[in-house]
């Protein structure tokens, strides 16, 4: 681990009277939080992960954390990401978090990576770095950081959220890595995200805060980090658990013989459009599904059950997610439909089963900006149990 | 008997509970074959149609890791197993 500043002298007597309460920690002393000080942390995603794992950084006084994101605060992230207000939104959320970090601890550097991670940067950007907290909220980016992890040979504390669950995974070098314990992501459109299928807000609070905890242990090399588990956190029963994993022989990246030696186009791995979800995919409006449904076009939803049970497009059938080489429902396919639109919430998931459809040999479009953007039109839904 | 969990909104899907006992099983293959009796679909949302778990699904039996390449496993009697795959939410 680099070693710079601070490291090498005494704690101010300011210093000493903020982390008082963590220097009397025998585990970390003084020696330990100098070490604090001395270190220097990476969160991807200032999102909702990435708000509670920074606030805690900050506030147990890691010298320097850099925060990498190239999005703006929307309204509807603050029930979860801690690090923004109201008056922040459109902001760039490594500003905003910026001056919440300062005001929480002017005493740590904070710096900003305005961008989204790619395999053009991130090596540059994760090099300045003792260890790497992953909050990312897409596949793409999860085994971009992996796998640049793997490279560098940093430390790497990476989790997920979705609905009621969380997922947390300590990787050292050498100890396993994100791809040994999920070698592929899931088929595209086939796992929602928070957008899609919605998360507890608290529910980020205890992940990320335990994304911080690993994070100090791995940073001042204290205690036992979780190398080696996957906890799982379940907020609806109040539990969690933990599965062990090893070091996977057969693994791509970290293997004894690994076939990904240098950073891929992580989009195209994981099945992402390389300019919009929706490239390819031809989408009518809202009012236009609208209009085709009354002159007999089939609606499919494509989303999940369960999903399509909280809320569809009045009419619509669900035939869930869609794989390669899908074919209809019968059905739907029984109605000899020469056209069907696809619809998900957003738009995302449709887009993608407009296209499988179409090279499957069905014509299909996507319902754009998917039943939110039909709700929004005033066109009637339901959240009935229809389709059960 | 096999204690089988699985992800809480797949769970949902398919209207079981996200922890699913079975007794009377000792291989993976056959725990397979119930989920999808007592709940339609499970078990093909699980397995390729050659009974092969689906490449992006990750096992967990008796609480460690076994690669996907490794199944069917030999007898897990008495077993949690874990049925797995990555969220990316943040």
């Amino acid at each position: 681990m680099s070693s710079t500043g601070e490291a090498a002298g005494t704690l101010s007597a300011p210093q000493v009277e903020r982390y008082h309460r963590q220097i009397i920690l025998p585990e970390l002393g003084l020696a330990g939080q100098r070490d604090l000080l001395a270190r220097r942390v990476l969160v991807v995603g200032a999102g909702a992960l990435g708000s509670p794992a920074a606030l805690y950084l900050a506030a147990a006084g890691v010298g320097t954390i850099g925060i990498a994101d190239g999005d703006r605060v929307d309204v509807s992230n603050l029930h979860r990401q801690v690090l923004h207000g109201t008056g922040d939104v459109g902001r760039p959320k490594t500003a905003s978090a910026k001056n919440r970090l300062a005001a929480l601890n002017p005493g740590v550097r904070v710096v900003e990576h305005r961008q989204y991670l790619d395999r053009t940067n991130v090596l540059a950007v994760m090099a300045q770095y003792d260890v790497v907290v992953d909050g990312s909220d897409s596949f793409a980016t999860r085994y971009l950081v992996n796998d640049a992890a793997v490279q560098l040979g940093k430390p790497l504390v990476s989790a997920a959220i979705l609905r009621f669950e969380g997922q947390l995974l300590v990787f050292r070098p050498g100890a396993g890595c994100y791809r040994c314990v999920f070698p592929e992501p899931p088929p595209a459109g086939t796992v929602p995200n928070c957008a899609e299928a919605g998360v507890l807000g608290a529910v980020a609070g205890v992940v990320g805060s335990a994304q911080a905890v690993e994070a100090l242990k791995l940073l001042a090399e204290v205690g036992e980090p979780a190398v080696g588990r996957l906890s799982l956190y379940d907020a609806w029963t109040g539990t969690w658990q933990q599965v062990r994993f090893h070091r996977d022989p057969t693994c791509a990246v970290c293997g004894d013989r690994p076939t990904i030696t240098s950073l891929i186009d992580y989009d195209a791995w994981c099945g992402v459009p390389a300019d919009s979800a929706s490239e390819g995919a031809p989408e009518v409006s809202a009012e236009e599904a609208w209009r085709l449904h009354q002159s007999g076009v089939p609606l499919v939803d494509v989303r999940p059950l369960a999903e399509y049970r909280r809320g569809h497009v009045r009419g619509s059938v669900p035939v869930g997610p869609v794989a390669d080489g899908s074919d209809l429902p019968a059905s739907v396919a029984g109605a000899a439909a020469p056209l069907v639109v696809c619809v998900c919430l957003q738009g995302v998931r449709s887009a993608q089963a407009a296209r499988r459809f179409s090279a499957a040999g069905q014509r299909a479009v996507s319902l754009q900006g998917g039943l939110l953007a039909w709700a929004r039109a005033g066109l009637p839904w339901d959240s009935s149990s229809a389709g059960d | 008997m096999i204690t089988g969990h699985l992800p809480r909104d797949l769970a949902e899907e398919f209207q079981s509970p996200a922890a699913l006992t079975v007794e009377g099983v000792d291989t993976l293959t056959a725990l397979w074959a119930v989920m999808e009796r007592r709940h339609p679909g499970l078990g093909r949302w699980l397995c390729e149609p050659d009974g092969a778990m689906r490449q992006h699904l990750t096992l967990f039996v008796g609480w460690r890791r076994v690669p996907w390449a490794d199944a069917p496993l030999p007898r897990a009697e008495g077993q949690e197993v874990w049925i797995l795959r990555a969220v990316s939410g943040g």
